[in-house]
């Protein structure tokens, strides 16, 4: 019997040490990256950031929007380059959560593409949230039938295709819009969002707006769908669904859509012109835009020849009054990159960098983050 | 207690004619045969999907594998790299790592067996050395079984009530996801640990007792080392069933993607990462990848588990 | 060691000393050793009342139609938990049905057809299985076997259209994700459970009887049938329904696939909602009324598994003491 206890207290004791030394071995891989210093960045537009990246440290989390979450991600990372002592951290919840969650205390960030409603039941104890406008992206109305790799729908065939009133493929509304397409006489899968969303939202809010005769249904972050669609959670697992779905169709942000290989519609906007759902249409509807003093603006079914009518915006919210100087050093430090390099690799991953103009009065509003 | 055939082929039986084929109708016949082949191919049906699972995790898994899997962050490129050449960017790399994940695991399933395994542990020795036949050692034997069929993700509101609601924004944690798995490990090290003790031959404690030995001391210096092998293989067969678990995780750690060296804040596990990536566009590498690292961890914990009783057991007979 | 060491009973087990350091140190002992059970009874009392008191605001709120009607929609506040307790009641259906033959089966075979070294060859395979986690069967599900699954469906549903009652349950499938998939990836996954309890259970068939039946002409399947199943019957019982508690509350596996729409349909080819994936999908997100509804249901599962547990025990506790004392 003796002579077992002393085995394995050796052998626990070398697991211990061994998991112990590799540990530290990948621990301290952390603090020998070397990071740029002092970096004053002009923008393409003539704003200017000046932030010495390197001085900034500390944890950041934000949560919420999942639209923008290709582009938060593809932030962080080249953020993480520039600030090596951030670490930003962004989970993919929706709109709704996010917004809960900044209420909460729980996240410094929250991604949103639709604005705080008072119905939302939320109360911010550190002030008004401020909106950083970031980038805007189409909303895609995506299908998956085989054999159609274009369709031309307009508000009125979309919202009654939503709103299961339209219920075949070869319906007479979709056809007169696609005379030449093999459309098949199957039924059609509606896929939506489940959790509470700003893609919802705003594709909506669209539809009451230039269909408001076909579209009954309402709009929100939450809609109350049909007994015959079908929801998937996040705008990757909308995408996710119609990829898999034979004869499916749903709305998702384009990069979503561009990652899981989706066909999308070209819809029809107020003047009359069947756009794509690309960059140089929601490009085109963000010309022209009337923004609110606190920033919100509103590109859906917007004038303008070329302009893609599901154009959704999406921003960063932030409670002003911070508690933490390092923390809202961080921040800053965050959102004044997005709004500087990150304008220029916005394209690069699906998104539309806003205007010159708003996204100066957007870095000026920075200074209203205080600590 | 083994149960003796009376097959005519099995050798460790009785010899028996093979009176059958001429005393028995055909019809008998056919279904006994019948009767055989489906219970003989049941386990095929059983071992198939266990086989593809299996294939298909190694062979998907492999590729991502590598010296930076073990030590590279988690990618956080992974959408944007898909992305670049479909928007027309330079390309980018991904470079596959699930070090933050593997050392969250590892530091969750730690914590949750420091908790457990000496609560554990204890009350097996309540239960077997005082205890024992009396009401209260019944009750708390009936209620051990009852919390082993509790749900995990039960487990895992749990916590998230008592603990993450409590707390708020630092709620989230791999200490919380710990006493998480604790709360459904300790039933299980409590049944186990009670079997290897009651295995311990009583005449090592009435040998102790006569040397004057009170039972506390028998117990800790006698009793636990005899049946420590057991014990532990028990202890690591418990870790191994946590360290898969997912469910419990999903509301108590968060879910960042950054290595976060300490039991406070939020961290992320090879399970969540598993879950969470197996549905997103671009993740599925990470998913088989963190599928292949798991089921090698548990592997690894079984076999040790194995390996403790049978190299290291006294007087059990296997 | 030097006191005087007085024993007044025969030794069966542990004798007590009766005096000196030794006695003291015992009561502590015992008395620390005694807290540990009492924790197990305040950890699980806890998890009863902690979670009843979270969900009571739904409960409040919703009252009975919470139990009872079929709308779940959060904007709304309203919460009705039929389509869930229908999709696990059904995904777990399933699961037993495919389960407890081919569990039953492996016991048998084990018992009485296998010599020793093909008895460890399945010991293994059993142990592998339950030792996989169910994310990955989740994951090898949602990506290799719905996809497949999916084809397999279509051709059934058009095979069976029209046929009466068949026509109803196997209809087209959407994505492959649905109640059949999540009840077979279930059946997987309980087999271990069941099978190792079975098998004890058939070990405790009196050799004798066994014997006799065989010595009388009958065949071995005779023999199964007639003495074997007959004297296990509770016992299997017990096991196929511990196999039920585990599939009730199985999370994971399920939520990827069974497609997240709740709905009742008899359409086992489509997809609907369970009761445990709807809180893992939902619950991090959820807050006010949605977040009690949703810890209502883990209540509900909490309630459900324990009664399915305990009913189980009842059943095999008869044979676990012929197996561990009274032989």
């Amino acid at each position: 019997m003796k002579r077992t206890t002393p085995r394995l207290a050796w052998s626990a004791a070398l697991l211990i040490l061994s998991v112990s030394l590799v540990a530290a071995a990948c621990g301290s891989d952390k603090t020998s990256s070397s990071s740029g210093s002092t970096s004053t960045t002009t923008t393409a537009a003539g704003g200017s950031v000046s932030t010495d990246y390197s001085k900034l440290s500390g944890t950041l989390n934000g949560s919420g929007s999942t639209f923008q979450d290709a582009f938060e991600q593809k932030a962080l990372t080249e953020f993480k380059t520039k600030a090596s002592g951030v670490t930003v951290n962004y989970t993919k919840s929706g709109s709704t959560a996010g917004k809960t969650d900044l209420a909460n205390g729980v996240v410094q960030f929250a991604g949103t593409d639709s604005t705080i409603k008072p119905t939302d039941g939320l109360t911010f104890k550190n002030g008004t949230p401020l909106y950083f406008p970031i980038v805007a992206a189409p909303i895609t109305v995506s299908f998956n039938v085989s054999g159609v790799k274009t369709l031309k729908l307009d508000a009125a065939t979309i919202a009654g295709i939503f709103s299961t009133k339209i219920s075949t493929w070869d319906a007479p509304e979709i056809k007169a819009l696609n005379p030449t397409a093999k459309l098949p006489s199957a039924p059609i899968a509606v896929v939506h969002r489940s959790d509470g969303s700003g893609t919802t939202s705003n594709f909506t809010k669209y539809l009451t707006l230039a269909a408001p005769s076909d579209w009954t249904l309402g709009a929100g972050d939450t809609v109350n769908w049909p007994a015959t669609t079908q929801g998937a959670q996040k705008g990757s697992g909308v995408a996710a669904l119609i990829g898999s779905t034979p004869n499916s169709i749903g709305y998702t942000d384009l990069a979503d859509a561009v990652t899981a290989n989706l066909v999308y519609a070209t819809v029809k906007n107020s003047a009359g012109n069947y756009v794509k759902a690309d960059l140089a249409g929601s490009a085109a509807a963000l010309e022209g835009i009337t923004v609110n003093a606190d920033l919100t603006y509103n590109p859906l079914n917007a004038a303008g020849a070329k302009a893609y009518p599901i154009t959704s915006p999406t921003w960063i919210i932030v409670s002003p009054q911070q508690t933490d100087p390092t923390v809202a050093a961080a921040l800053k430090g965050y959102v004044g990159f997005i709004l500087t390099d990150g304008q220029k690799f916005a394209n690069s991953v699906g998104y539309s960098p806003i205007s010159t103009d708003l996204d100066k009065k957007a870095i000026t509003q920075l200074d209203q983050i205080t600590s | 207690m083994t149960a003796t055939t009376l097959d005519p082929i099995d050798p460790s039986g009785p010899i028996v004619p093979l009176v059958l084929e001429r005393t028995v109708s055909r019809r008998r016949r056919v279904t006994n045969r019948l009767a055989t082949v489906i219970m003989s191919v049941a386990l095929l049906v059983a071992a198939i999907p266990l086989g593809w699972v299996l294939w298909v995790v190694i062979s998907k898994g492999a590729g991502v594998l590598g010296l930076d899997w073990f030590t590279k962050d988690i990618p956080t490129n992974v959408s944007s790299a898909a992305l670049a050449s479909k928007f027309g960017a330079a390309p980018e790399t991904v470079t596959y790592g699930m070090w933050p994940a593997i050392y969250g695991t590892l530091l969750i399933t730690g914590l949750a067996a420091l908790i457990s395994i000496p609560i554990g542990v204890m009350g097996a020795v309540y239960l077997n050395e005082f205890g024992k036949k009396g009401r209260f050692a019944g009750v708390v034997r009936f209620f051990t079984d009852v919390m082993t069929g509790v749900p995990s993700v039960v487990m895992g509101i749990f916590i998230y009530t008592v603990w993450v609601l409590h707390f708020g924004a630092t709620g989230r944690s791999a200490i919380a996801g710990g006493l998480a798995l604790a709360c459904l490990m300790l039933p299980i090290v409590v049944r186990s640990t009670e079997e290897m003790l009651r295995l311990v031959p009583d005449d090592l404690r009435q040998a102790s007792a006569a040397l004057g030995i009170p039972t506390w001391r028998t117990v800790v210096t006698v009793v636990l080392p005899a049946a420590a092998p057991g014990i532990t293989s028990g202890a690591m067969l418990a870790v191994a069933r946590a360290a898969g678990e997912t469910a419990p995780l999903l509301f108590t750690i968060g879910s960042v993607t950054a290595l976060h060296l300490s039991p406070f804040g939020q961290n992320t596990a090879l399970s969540s990462q598993i879950f969470s990536n197996a549905t997103q566009p671009g993740g599925q590498p990470l998913a088989w990848g963190a599928a292949l690292t798991l089921i090698g961890l548990v592997v690894i914990l079984t076999l040790l588990a194995r390996l403790v009783t049978s190299r290291l057991a006294v007087g059990q007979d296997r | 060691m030097t006191d005087v060491v007085v024993v007044d009973e025969p030794a069966e087990g542990l004798v007590r000393v009766g005096s000196g350091r030794g006695a003291r140190g015992d009561r502590i002992f015992r008395g620390v050793a005694g807290m540990t059970g009492i924790l197990i009874l305040v950890v699980l009392a806890g998890i009863a009342i902690s979670t009843t008191q979270h969900a009571w605001p739904a409960f409040s709120k919703v009252g009975l139609k919470y139990f009872f009607t079929t709308t779940w929609d959060p904007t709304h506040n309203k919460f009705g938990i039929l389509d869930m307790v229908y999709g696990t009641l059904v995904v777990s259906a399933i699961a037993l049905v495919v389960a407890v033959p081919v569990s039953i089966s492996i016991a048998l075979f084990v018992t009485e057809i296998a010599p020793r070294r093909v008895r460890a060859a399945v010991g293994l395979v059993m142990d592998v299985l339950a030792a996989v986690p169910s994310v990955v069967f989740g994951l090898w599900a949602v990506l290799v076997l719905s996809p497949h699954l999916r084809g397999i469906y279509n051709s059934i549903a058009r095979a069976t259209n029209g046929v009466p009652i068949l026509g109803r349950i196997f209809g087209p499938s959407l994505s492959g994700r649905s109640f059949m998939t999540a009840g077979l990836i279930l059946a997987v996954m309980i087999t271990p459970i069941i099978t190792s309890i079975s098998r004890e259970v058939l070990r405790t068939v009196p050799s004798n009887d066994r014997d006799g039946a065989l010595a009388l002409g009958a065949t071995r399947w005779e023999a199964i049938r007639g003495v074997v199943l007959p004297h296990s019957l509770g016992g299997l019982v017990g096991a196929s329904m511990l196999g039920l508690g585990r599939a009730l509350g199985e999370t994971i596996a399920v939520a990827l696939v069974i497609g997240s729409s709740p709905q009742i349909v008899a359409n086992l080819f489509a997809q609907g909602e369970a009761m445990p994936s709807i809180i893992a999908n939902n619950l991090n997100e959820a807050s006010g009324t949605h977040q009690a509804a949703l810890i209502g249901l883990g209540v509900v599962l909490f309630v459900l598994t324990i009664l399915v547990n305990i009913a189980a025990r009842r059943f095999v506790s008869v044979f676990d003491r012929r197996i561990k004392g009274a032989v």
